[in-house]
């Protein structure tokens, strides 16, 4: 289905829940990449714009409000290491040898918006509204804690995004920006 | 003489349920290792996963 019918489906007055705004980080080699969800065991988390605003008002005094540029960003804290953790194994990998490269703009990170879909409605199956940013960084900036090792992330967002769908909402969906 | 109760509860003991047969052993699921992806000028525009 083209991305211009999927909509918000959800009832008048109805929210959003928290866990249909999923992150997913993919990275390896190109042909045979790993993806993970991110979020297990973090219980607050907000995709942060970090806009670069200049505003200036002018005699009549009207205001006037230039975005130059935003810097997306995530924090996972705490994102521990856990078995069954890929991206937990990778980052302790690469931060203890102090590979910056392994992590800098290495990432396909994937934002799918569970409530905005197809619906029901439509005869094919559902899929849902999802974005991709291209060469993003995952950055571990701690590593240690109290009784479990805990591994804080940090995303930042390349803004190198295509605009696409996901057939489904676990780690094994296809992405497609509909023209392949 | 019985009464009633006692007549439930003997019937309800000798109930035996029949043998289940043994459930099918499914075939092993495919195994997810890895994913492949189609970039254009720097975007990817397709990702799918792989199947062994």
């Amino acid at each position: 289905m083209p991305l211009a019918t999927k909509t918000l489906n959800l009832k008048d007055g109805q929210r959003a829940q928290r866990k249909t705004l999923i992150t997913v980080a993919e990275w390896g080699e190109s042909t045979n990449k790993k993806r993970q969800i991110l979020g297990a065991r973090t219980e607050d988390s907000s995709i942060e714009l970090n806009p670069d605003i200049q505003t200036s008002t002018d005699i009549l005094g009207i205001t006037y409000t230039d975005v130059n540029k935003t810097e997306p960003q995530q924090s996972f804290d705490p994102f521990y290491v856990m078995g069954g953790s890929a991206l937990a194994e990778y980052l302790t990998r690469a931060m203890l040898k102090n590979d910056i490269d392994a992590y800098a703009n290495v990432f396909n990170i994937y934002i799918i918006t569970a409530f905005i879909n197809d619906g029901t409605s439509s005869s094919e199956p559902t899929k849902y509204y999802a974005v991709c940013h291209s060469g993003c960084s995952i950055i571990p900036t701690a590593i240690g804690g109290d009784s479990y090792t805990n591994l804080p992330i940090e995303v930042h967002y390349s803004n190198n995004i295509t605009e696409g769908e996901v057939d489904k909402l676990s780690d094994d969906f296809v992405f497609s920006d509909g023209t392949t | 003489m019985k009464n009633e109760d006692s007549l439930a509860i003997e019937k309800e003991a000798v109930e035996v349920k029949p043998e289940q047969p043994p459930k099918a052993v499914k075939p092993t699921a495919k195994k997810l290792v890895g994913f492949k992806v189609t970039e254009r000028n720097g975007k990817v525009v397709k990702s799918e996963p792989i199947y062994s």
